[in-house]
């Protein structure tokens, strides 16, 4: 069975160096795993971030008939946030605006890399 | 995560003539930088690193180290692994 206390230890790893929060949810964008500072709009946050993901995904598949999508990476007026598939989950990443995109996508990938089999694991049973 | 990162750029920085370091990663995104160094550079120096690996001669052969050289200071890049290191140096 997957740990909740570890899985948020896992999560806490990457709040560093501008990193505010880092967002665990499923494909409806309901919040599985958070770990942050100040969880007031982590549900919010999270349930944009999942609808940011779908339209991206939607339109990749119609416009490059790919849904493979591997990252997205938004730029807003007060911080960035990266978003990533993780076995059947997303993975949302939210920083300030002073944390650079390659900071932000790695962090992500080395993230998302550790939580797959786990994750891939509980989703097939 | 990147305390690791940081403390070798650090210790890059503080070498008398270094006026700024940068690293990026393999899609060009900057990573982190220190000194006078834009954020910006980081897709030129990783286009560069990449093409200069394809003049290599051998497959094998470590990635080269690039050196541009102006009348102001001078630049040296080098891409390990995943990682593309630019070291600004002042004249």
């Amino acid at each position: 069975m997957l740990k909740p206390r570890a899985l948020s230890d896992v999560l806490s790893q990457a709040n560093t160096g501008g990193i505010g929060s880092t967002l665990l949810l499923n494909s409806e964008g309901s919040l599985l795993a958070f770990s942050g500072f100040g969880d007031k709009d982590a549900s919010a946050a999270g349930a944009i971030a999942s609808n940011i993901w779908t339209s991206f995904q939607k339109s990749g598949q119609l416009s490059l008939d790919d849904n493979k999508l591997d990252c997205v990476l938004v730029e807003c007026k007060l911080g960035k946030i990266a978003i990533t598939k993780v076995a059947n989950l997303l993975l949302c990443l939210c920083s300030e605006d002073g944390v650079s995109f390659g900071m932000l996508k790695t962090k992500i990938t080395a993230l998302s890399s550790y939580l797959e089999e786990p994750l891939s694991q509980i989703a097939s049973s | 995560m990147e305390k690791t990162l940081e403390k070798h750029m650090e210790e890059a920085f503080r070498i008398p003539g270094v006026s700024g370091v940068i690293c990026t990663e393999n899609s060009g995104l900057c990573l982190a930088s220190q000194g006078n160094v834009s954020d910006q550079y980081s897709g030129s120096i990783s286009a560069l690193a990449n093409q200069a690996a394809r003049l290599c001669p051998t497959q094998n052969s470590p990635a080269p180290i690039i050196v541009l050289e102006s009348e102001y200071g001078s630049l040296l890049i080098k891409k390990t692994d995943n990682i593309t290191t630019a070291v600004f140096k002042s004249s």
